[in-house]
């Protein structure tokens, strides 16, 4: 087994440990929805009130916190990394309710729909627009899924990050 | 319903696909977006672990993040 397989079975039987189960988000949650590309992004959407038991978990097998605030937390260990979003918004809680439980070669997860992780991709991107995997990833989810899109709650997730103009141009062909 | 927050930050501009599908370091030299066949009826996890497994021998000091996130518009 890779090392990134390992280190994606050690997070999940700790979250296991722990009684949580969030839902894969980031560039395995891309992989997982038809779109192949090399990533070791390992990102969840963990609930807010999980965040404390883990962080002290992740602490305890070693992984070095870099960023921690009500929003989001980065953990690095050696050359792994480890990226969380916290649920504490209802959209972000309605998402991690949905996520659909899948069997792995990792064991098994939950992961986001495609159109969370959208919104997801839209947010990362908005937040730092250096970020243009995210565009990519947004651009391929949409060409791989076009025809089972929920348009009306991705309507919802552009606007929210004021990216009509953007919804266009990947929906009726041109800005 | 979901409606925009009241953060007043400036949405930025997406930039067009000939500028963003340029092939970064961080990927390995990889071409993006190879697109898995649905009805082939193969997992996608696979695949991804398949291909990992040669970026990590083509690219064994892939980059780990360095700083953290950023930004201030935490929506979701």
């Amino acid at each position: 087994m890779s090392n990134l397989a390992a280190q994606i079975r050690q997070v999940l039987a700790l979250f296991a440990r722990h009684g949580t189960a969030p839902a894969l988000i980031g560039g395995l949650a891309v992989v997982a929805h038809q779109v192949i590309r090399a990533t070791k992004d390992v990102d969840f959407l963990l609930e807010a009130e999980a965040a404390d038991r883990v962080h002290q978990a992740l602490l305890q097998l070693g992984y070095q916190c870099l960023y921690r605030s009500e929003d989001a937390a980065n953990y690095v260990r050696g050359t792994e990394g480890l990226d969380f979003l916290y649920a504490h918004r209802p959209l972000a809680r309605r998402l991690l309710e949905q996520a659909v439980e899948r069997e792995t070669p990792m064991g098994r997860l939950r992961v986001i729909s495609v159109e969370g992780l959208i919104g997801f991709k839209l947010q990362g991107y908005v937040n730092d627009p250096r970020r243009t995997r995210d565009l990519d990833d947004i651009r391929a989810l949409v060409q791989r899924h076009h025809a089972t899109l929920n348009l009306a709650e991705l309507r919802e997730y552009f606007a929210l990050f004021q990216q009509e103009e953007f919804f266009r141009e990947l929906f009726h062909g041109s800005p | 319903m979901v409606r925009p927050d009241s953060t007043g930050a400036a949405a930025p501009a997406v930039p067009k696909p000939s500028v963003a599908d340029a092939v970064l370091v961080r990927e390995a030299g990889l071409p993006f977006q190879a697109l898995v066949n649905a009805d082939a009826g193969v997992d996608p996890f696979v695949e991804w672990l398949g291909l990992m497994e040669v970026v990590q021998m083509l690219c064994p000091q892939w980059p780990v993040r360095d700083q953290a996130m950023q930004g201030q518009q935490w929506k979701l």
